[in-house]
């Protein structure tokens, strides 16, 4: 018999020993060791395993009997003294479990935050194998965009296997009527789409079929949103709506809402082949106007196809520099075409959470170990009566552990109060079952046992191990040492703190340089409106109907709200055009009032007169970004053509934003087409909002009975593009307050135990004839020298964490050193009149007092 | 002083049979002997432990052995008063068995 196979099984082994409730008395492992070694001599391995796993498994319940029932009046004692020591230091007590108890709540909020944003478009069943196909364009610069040409996608399905399906999307603006009297309006946008989308896209149907429900031209899907507000209770399917310019839509589908983490926000989708039956072509290739998605069959390597299929659209349009890039449907929200993105705030969040936590933590274990370290008597009596250090490591740590534990129990009450709050605030809808994912409960209990440990090491391990003489006579070299390591603590937990405050002051300065940064033209006082139609000639009885009230100065029409994206184009061609020369331009058409009622400003040229008559018909205005693109030195007077239109260069508009700070400039074409044109726009007189709006209700009754109006103001929607930023400050401003709080709470905590240990120091200081000032200097000259030093750490660290961030915008601020001081000189304030409360308190204790025990 | 219980009877009449080889193991298989029955460790020890406490046994460590994989063993020796104890519970056990001998004749009559 070999050495190896007479040993018992090594999971029961372990347990035994686990269980060694008999070992100290009666050397029981032996005996179960000779007993399975008879046993397996006389009767083979198999019964002696089996026996001996047989006693192991039979003793568990025994052992957990007894322990129970000889540990509870143990465990009593502990929790009665545990209450006792908080009970008896009450502040602490608070500020620790409340400092990490916020602590954990902001963090957790981050990660929710975080994780919702990188659940993007998760929701595909084929998620992983959906791409949408991005345009890159060369002229002067290099730019990419998702417009791509119509004909692309049933082109690369029949040309490549490994597509299994590409369906086509392209925006509608298409607004439908609904109400008794068909006298509202439901224009919230929708997709005019392939047939095939359900194949790609996993949007449930609530009612109809999937396979055919796009078949035919004059059908539509609709979501339950939009089913309820435009049919109420009744049954959609076989309804019909009909569209602003007077299209009756059967309804062949309901679909489920579009869910809040969906890059494509639509309320209908129209089969393409009714653009067709429209008489729009979709099989030109120089105009992009289609975003294309394809689904990949599985396993295809899909950087390999993306490389073959690169220059598809550049071998049909030998002019383009077009190059075409497959981007994953669940990087689309997150990465932004032009860099930066959300996945910025997604690891800006994740790093936030961590430091957060990380401060808490810190926090939480400096005080724990401050006040375990009174406990040294306790100990002491302890093992004088006899404790085993086994149990004064289990008191410890089982303390600990119940603190953090409580600390997270009260995180999640906190978490479950402000999740609707955080929610509202940040546009989300994250639901509190989160809590039950798995990333939250591991970081949770990781957070639990990682602080319960570390702060109860110190009692655990070191207390413990004194000997009782030891205690009694007063040990001051292991404090001394327990506090250095709590002076680092301290230091980085200020650092962190700083790091935020700092952060947040670049950042909130940014998002105000964007709120405030000349945009180009006026945002107040502007509102508008949509006419529905698009009939030129209500278009100027309106105008001139408004006009006509002191309250509103300007009126102008045109065909998208400034900061939208209208109609994208590449068909226009200009004197001393290359060949190769490629410009992605978007069009607005105006009307003569257009650049007052913005208040834009012209670079060169003039903008369209009502005086010259050959504006409305050969005139084109470009911004200086077109100019830029175009590469002309002089533009005003050269010849310009879009479409079948040819005529000059009349003016160019000096830039103005119409998109996030975040991005470039893209070229403008402005040209006057009424018949394009639906939106209205009114300047108001300032201060006087309340009568233009009036009057504009009025008018629109007027002029148009059976509809009603839909107002909104500009300013309003600018401020939407800059909501992420805006929020994201806000939300970083409260975290690092949060932040420097809890730091505090850190400071608060350990100079009270400093000073306490240094009453008699003090009391000796007083005696002898110092004042109290000169006893808070002493005191806080050395705080403030580890808060000195923290920020030193952190300043080269957030400057250049910060430095990266500003790279994402395009338009962005420099970095002060007035920053630096102000945050410096605020977390400097902070600890300041933490630590001077505490000296002042010491400071002016009566000597007496501190030093008549001993 | 309260008598011996069956099991402590038992157990003590093993440890004096057994000399200067009294320990668990052979404890254990001893009384399976004598009684005809097996006994778990954990009713032996809780036993031993009764009869050390009562001072009719002592308790001293042995040599480390190999089939035990280099363990020590807890090696059991009577006292006197467990010698004692033990016979006087016999006694009564005898008398017992007196007092009901008639009985017992006539039953297997």
């Amino acid at each position: 018999m070999t050495g190896k196979s007479i040993k018992p099984p090594r999971l029961a082994y372990w347990i035994l020993n686990f269980l060694r409730r008999y070992e100290d008395e009666f050397l029981m492992v032996g005996d179960f060791e000779e007993e399975h070694r008879r046993i397996m001599e006389e009767k083979g391995k198999r019964r002696a395993h089996l026996w001996y796993w047989g006693q192991v498994l039979y003793s568990i319940p025994a052992y957990v009997k007894s322990s129970l029932l000889t540990g509870g009046t143990m465990l009593k004692h502990y929790v009665t003294v545990a209450l006792r020591t908080m009970r008896r230091n009450k502040s602490y007590s608070v500020i620790n479990i409340a400092g990490l108890a916020i602590g954990m709540a902001s963090s957790l909020m981050l990660m929710f935050w975080a994780m919702d944003e990188l659940s993007y478009d998760r929701f595909h069943e084929s998620a992983k194998n959906i791409f949408r196909i991005v345009q890159e364009r060369k002229t002067d610069r290099v730019f990419q965009t998702p417009s791509t040409p119509s004909p692309l996608a049933p082109a690369l399905m029949e040309d490549y296997h490994e597509i299994e399906k590409a369906v086509r999307l392209r925006y509608s603006r298409m607004g439908f009527l609904y109400g008794e009297n068909h006298d509202m309006v439901y224009d919230e946008g929708g997709y005019f789409a392939d047939d095939e989308i359900f194949q790609v896209f996993t949007f449930p149907l609530k009612e109809g079929n999937p396979n055919t429900a796009l078949s035919d031209p004059q059908t539509m899907v609709i979501t339950e949103r939009m089913a309820r507000v435009c049919f109420g209770t009744e049954d959609p399917l076989g309804q019909t709506l009909i569209s602003t310019s007077g299209e009756p839509f059967l309804i062949t589908g309901v679909m489920k809402n579009v869910p809040e983490n969906s890059h494509l926000d639509f309320d209908y989708l129209i089969p393409l082949n009714y653009l067709i039956q429209k008489g729009q072509s979709l099989d030109l290739w120089n105009s992009s106007d289609s975003k294309t998605y394809i689904l990949l069959r599985d396993s295809v390597d899909c950087r390999e196809l993306n490389h073959r299929l690169e220059h598809y659209v550049q071998d049909r349009v030998p002019k383009t520099s077009s190059r075409l890039i497959f981007q994953p449907l669940t990087e689309i929200h997150l990465r932004s075409l032009e860099g930066g993105g959300p996945i910025v705030y997604v690891s800006i969040a994740f790093v936030l959470a961590f430091f957060i936590l990380i401060v808490a933590c810190i926090n939480f274990m400096n005080l724990s170990t401050a006040r375990f370290g009174k406990r040294a008597l306790e100990v002491g009596v302890r093992k004088v009566a006899g404790a085993r250090r086994k149990s004064l490591v289990g008191q410890f740590f089982g303390e600990s552990l119940v603190c953090t534990f409580v600390s997270a129990f009260f995180a999640m009450a906190l978490v479950r109060a402000f999740l609707p709050v955080f929610n509202r605030f940040l546009g989300k809808d994250i639901g509190f079952d989160i809590i039950g994912t798995v990333p939250v409960i591991t970081t949770v209990s990781a957070v639990i046992l990682f602080t319960g440990i570390v702060s109860g090491i110190y009692p655990a391990v070191l207390l413990s191990s004194f000997s009782p003489a030891k205690i009694f006579k007063g040990f001051s070299q292991s404090t001394q040492r327990m506090l250095t390591t709590r002076r680092i603590l301290v230091v980085f937990q200020f650092a962190i703190s700083l790091a935020l405050i700092l952060c947040t002051l670049v950042v909130s300065k940014q998002l105000h340089y964007m709120r405030n940064k000349d945009l180009g033209f006026d945002r107040e006082n502007l509102v508008f409106f949509r006419l529905g139609d698009n009939s030129s000639v209500r278009i100027e009885v309106i105008k001139n109907t408004l006009i006509q009230s002191p309250a509103i100065s300007r009126v102008t029409a045109t065909n998208a709200p400034l900061l939208w994206l209208g109609i994208e184009t590449t068909g226009v061609s200009w004197e001393g055009k290359n060949p190769e020369d490629m410009m992605n331009v978007q069009i607005r058409t105006v009307d003569f009032d257009y650049l007052e009622t913005f208040g834009m400003k012209m670079k060169q040229g003039r903008f369209f007169s009502r005086e010259m008559t050959a504006d409305a018909k050969q005139g084109f205005v470009l911004n200086e970004a077109a100019i830029k693109v175009m590469g002309l030195e002089s533009p005003v007077g050269k010849r310009f053509s879009f479409n079948d239109k040819n005529g000059e260069i009349i003016g160019v508009v000096a830039d103005f934003h119409h998109h996030s700070l975040h991005e470039v400039i893209e070229p403008v074409l402005f040209l006057i087409e009424p018949s394009w044109s639906d939106y209205i726009f009114v300047r108001m007189e300032p201060g006087r909002t309340a009568e233009a709006l009036q009057v504009i209700a009025d008018n629109w009754k007027r002029i148009n009975p059976d509809r009603s109006l839909q107002l909104r103001f500009f300013d309003e929607e600018i401020d939407q593009l800059y909501r992420s930023e805006k929020e994201l400050g806000q939300f970083i401003n409260i975290l690092s307050v949060l932040a420097v709080f809890i730091s505090s709470l850190g400071l608060f905590g350990l100079v009270s135990y400093v000073t306490e240990q240094r009453t008699k120091e003090i009391g000796i200081r007083k005696v002898l004839g110092a004042s109290v000032l000169s006893i808070q200097l002493r005191l806080s000259a050395e705080f403030l020298k580890w808060v000195l030093l923290a920020n030193l750490i952190s300043w080269p660290v957030s400057y250049y964490a910060m430095h990266e961030w500003l790279q994402s915008f395009a338009y962005r601020i420099s970095i002060g050193a007035v920053d630096f001081v102000c945050a410096g000189g605020f977390v400097f304030a902070v600890a300041m009149m933490t630590v001077s409360y505490q000296s002042l308190k010491a400071a002016k204790a009566d000597p007496a007092k501190s030093l008549r025990y001993e | 002083m309260k008598g011996l219980t069956l099991l402590e009877q038992l157990i003590l009449a093993a440890v004096v049979n057994l000399g200067d080889e009294a320990y668990s193991v052979t404890i254990r298989k001893k009384v399976s002997e004598i009684a005809n029955k097996t006994i778990m460790f954990g009713t032996l020890y809780n036993a031993l432990a009764q009869l050390l406490c009562k001072g009719h046994v002592t308790k001293t460590k042995g040599e480390p052995t190999p089939e035990r994989r280099g363990r020590r063993k807890m090696l059991y020796r009577p006292t006197d008063k467990g010698i004692k104890a033990l016979l006087k519970a016999l006694d009564l056990q005898e008398s017992i068995r007196t007092s009901v001998q008639d009985l017992v004749r006539s039953l297997e009559e």
